[in-house]
């Protein structure tokens, strides 16, 4: 490829990405702004707390099994035989708090959620139901986003602490069967390196994440294209770009609390 | 009353509009014809501002709608114009009673006696009682086209749009949906702005014809005098012969 070429790629590219965020920002604080009425959509916050909290939390917790299994045989092979074994409850502790937990949490929810939420409102973009909801006077964004929203500030940090606790539950179990570390020696590490502000970041992530997957849904459901294909695009789109941005926003959260 | 003043709207470099003229007035029904594809469809969306048009203006009760904004559509218009969408966009996640519910209770924020009432009456009106609680995609296309009558009519809105209301339904269905609109427009006054391809429904509920052509609305008529016009387009289009 020429190098020109290259360079406007890249420019169309940056200007695209920056355009995007910045539409995504208005619809954010759009939403946010709204929640002021929250109290005309009290059915649409449950029915979406359900949706995405309780459909979610089988997902969630065989996911974290899984986790907190692998991590008990890495972390336990990986100790040196001078390392009391007892150590290792602290290690899984910290690890899935801070990060196992709501990176787990947030990928298998931008795959549930942001990518349902994607395709739905796609596809009231392409049937008209968005404009019919602005040709009776009711807001797109209030309406939809603002619901999920809510929802999730709340469901998302609640399936973490099923998850945190699952994968833990499960970290304790692999570490009995690799390095034979009985529960008394799990919780004394875990005691030794409980930080309550590990629990904290954890939420805050929860939290975080539970809003970039909305608004991800959202922004790529309103943008899709007419046509089916449209809606696949929207999303598999919301699927890529809120599983990218939560991983970046973990590291900036993780360094942001760490430098506090 | 609706003036639309010489209204453009393009899609990229596809002109769809080019220079619509056109008045509603009030408490009449007024009949726009005209092939498939030429902007019918446009046209209505561009008066309740879900498309926003290119160039011209639009005045609804004296109020010019160029360039409004989202919000000021809902404060102005919308609240006092409906449009019975072409496909019926029903809102597919609830039931055809929650559709008609709903923007009574967000937008109109009526009381619960009142939305049963209405909600009935409207059901009643276009021959849907026994299907409230159903989901609109177990309806037929008739049954979907008169739901969202119902759910626009809930509104009793000064003006209604209808966007082939008749299309895909049965000469009796039709002829119940015309009478509807007649009756709405003699008892209620609501000013009614008609996309239709029934030529006959047409004639018998409109006060006037309009055709749009190639983006331009060429003529307009009273519908009494429908048949005896000079424009050849015109009169070709109404009586299907192909040219
Ligand atoms: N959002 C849009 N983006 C791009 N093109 C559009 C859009 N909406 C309509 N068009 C185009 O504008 C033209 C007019 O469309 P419109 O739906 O108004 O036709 P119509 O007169 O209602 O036809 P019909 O009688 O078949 O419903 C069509 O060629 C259509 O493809
Ligand atoms: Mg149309």
């Amino acid at each position: 490829m020429n190098f020109n070429l290259y360079i406007e790629k890249i420019g169309y590219y940056t200007r695209t990405a920056i355009e995007g965020y910045g539409r995504l920002s208005i619809m954010l604080f759009h939403a946010f702004s709204s929640i002021r009425k929250f109290h005309l959509y009290i059915g649409q916050i449950v029915e979406q707390f359900i949706y995405i909290g309780r459909r979610s939390l089988p997902i969630v917790i065989i996911t974290s099994v899984f986790i907190g299994l692998a991590l008990g045989v890495q972390i336990g092979t990986q100790m040196s035989p001078l390392t009391p074994a007892w150590v290792e409850g602290g290690l899984i502790l910290r690890s899935i708090l801070l990060e196992m937990g709501p990176i787990i949490i947030g990928l298998i929810l931008s795959g549930r959620v942001a990518a349902g939420i994607a395709a739905e409102i796609g596809t009231m973009k392409v049937t008209e139901q968005i404009d019919a909801l602005r040709s009776f006077a009711i807001d797109p964004v209030e309406y939809l986003v603002m619901p999920r929203l809510i929802a999730a500030m709340f469901a998302v940090p609640a399936l973490l602490v099923f998850a945190d606790f699952f994968a833990i539950l499960a970290g304790f179990i692999s570490s009995y069967f690799t390095i034979n570390l009985g529960w008394e020696g799990f919780l004394k590490g875990m005691y030794h390196n409980f930080y309550v502000s590990d629990v904290f970041t954890s939420l805050v992530k929860a939290f975080i994440f539970g809003i970039v997957i909305v608004i991800f849904g959202s922004y790529f459901g309103f943008n899709s294209n007419r046509g089916a294909n449209g809606v696949g695009k929207a999303t598999t789109l919301a699927v890529v770009w809120s599983s990218v941005d939560i991983l970046m926003l973990d590291y900036v959260i993780s360094a942001f609390l760490f430098f506090l | 009353m609706i003036k639309i003043n010489n209204i453009y709207k393009s899609f990229g470099n596809f002109k769809v509009l080019q220079g619509v003229n056109l008045n509603v007035e009030e408490n009449k029904i007024l009949s726009v014809v005209g092939k498939s594809g030429t902007g019918k469809s446009v046209l209505l969306k561009s008066i309740l501002g879900l498309i926003t048009y290119d160039k011209g203006n639009i005045e609804i009760d004296g109020i010019n709608t160029n360039g409004f904004s989202e919000a000021e559509f809902n404060k102005y218009i919308r609240h006092k114009m409906t449009l019975v969408f072409q496909n019926g966009a029903l809102w597919d996640s609830m039931t055809v009673g929650a559709n008609i519910d709903l923007a009574l209770q967000i937008q109109k924020h009526l009381d619960v006696t009142e939305r049963e009432k209405r909600i009935k009456e409207s059901l009643e009106a276009v021959g849907l009682i026994n299907i409230r609680n159903v989901y609109p995609n177990e309806l037929s296309g008739g049954m979907l086209k008169r739901a969202a009558i119902a759910r626009a009519i809930a509104m009793k809105p000064k003006y209604l749009l209808y966007d082939e209301p008749t299309t895909g339904l049965d000469p009796i269905l039709s002829n119940i949906i015309n009478n509807l609109i007649k009756k709405l427009n003699v008892e209620m006054g609501i000013t009614s702005l008609i996309i239709s391809h029934d030529i006959k429904g047409v004639e018998s509920i409109s006060d006037d014809v309009a055709m749009l052509y190639e983006g331009k609305i060429i003529l307009t008529c009273k519908a009494k005098e429908m048949w005896e016009q000079n424009n050849q387009i015109f009169n070709n289009f109404i009586r299907g012969k192909i040219t």
